[in-house]
């Protein structure tokens, strides 16, 4: 019995249930995906080590379904809230941090436009 | 007994000097308004988008039997700076600096015009003798917006046992 589509089917009905908002994830010289992505955690450890000052800003970390789009490298834009129902803002996949067997998990940067 | 030490005439000329860093001033950052001693800062959103931190650093005393030590006393000026796209504000000549190598340069050039300037000719701070080391810079890590970079500088000093 073949369970991928379940399968691909828990993981989007997952998506959407835990913190997932819509958005439009555009690959360098690709054309514009509509899927959902999720925001994962953030953390803010202090930054850098061995400094007397250093920052705690956020580290944003977002899960993009590979069905939608299989690969996401640095440089791909994703438009979307940082909350459901919140505004579309404007991100760039900085890093690759994880790649999970539904999903890959990326480091965003904000990246308006001006 | 009043606290007049040699270190402590050497760390509030520096600060004195970092202190003058503002844009108005020629300066490439206000990075001044913000200059610390002794303290660990933790900046974070919603706080200032520079900080500078004067990290004094080893001092080796060697007497050597006698009454007198003449050892370079290490001072670190640490400069963190945040490079965040939506909220741009280093600005040169009109032109919006983003790129972060370009803003640790501009940090760097600050600190150094500010503390490497001549007391009547010579290079000195309060009158004590001193000479540029190292600098080492910070770059941004993925996922972050932050910079930073350090310069040393060794100050010239001669103590007498027992009266720092």
């Amino acid at each position: 019995m073949d369970l991928g589509p379940l399968r691909a089917l828990v993981t989007r009905l997952n998506f959407q249930v835990h913190n997932s908002v819509p958005a439009t994830v555009t690959v360098p010289d690709g054309d514009p995906v509509t899927t959902r992505i999720h925001w994962f955690t953030p953390t803010t450890d202090d930054y850098p080590t061995g400094f007397d000052v250093r920052r705690a800003d956020r580290k944003r970390l977002m899960g993009i379904l590979t069905e939608d789009v299989p690969t996401v490298p640095r440089g791909t834009i994703v438009e979307a809230p940082e909350k459901s129902g919140g505004e579309s803002l404007r991100w760039r996949v900085d890093a690759t941090d994880k790649v999970e067997v539904e999903h890959v998990r990326v480091l965003v940067i904000p990246a308006p436009e001006f | 007994m009043a606290l007049v030490t040699a270190r402590k005439t050497i760390l509030e000329a520096f600060k004195a000097r970092l202190e003058a860093i503002r844009v108005t001033s020629g300066y490439n950052t206000d990075a001044g308004e913000h200059v610390f001693i002794g303290e660990t800062v933790v900046f974070g959103e919603g706080d200032p988008a520079y900080a500078i931190a004067i990290v004094p650093a080893e001092q080796n005393r060697d007497f050597r039997g006698t009454l007198k030590s003449f050892s370079q006393f290490l001072v670190e000026i640490q400069i963190v700076l945040q490079t965040d796209a939506r909220q741009p504000w280093l600005v040169i000549d009109s032109v919006v600096i983003e790129d972060p190598w370009l803003v640790i340069e501009a940090a760097l050039q600050d600190i150094k015009r500010a503390v490497e300037v001549l007391e009547n000719g010579k290079k000195t701070i309060a009158q004590y003798r001193i000479e540029a080391g190292q600098v080492r810079t910070v770059s941004r890590e993925p996922g972050r917006t932050e910079v930073g970079a350090g310069v040393t500088y060794a100050v010239m000093l001669e103590e007498t046992w027992g009266a720092p």
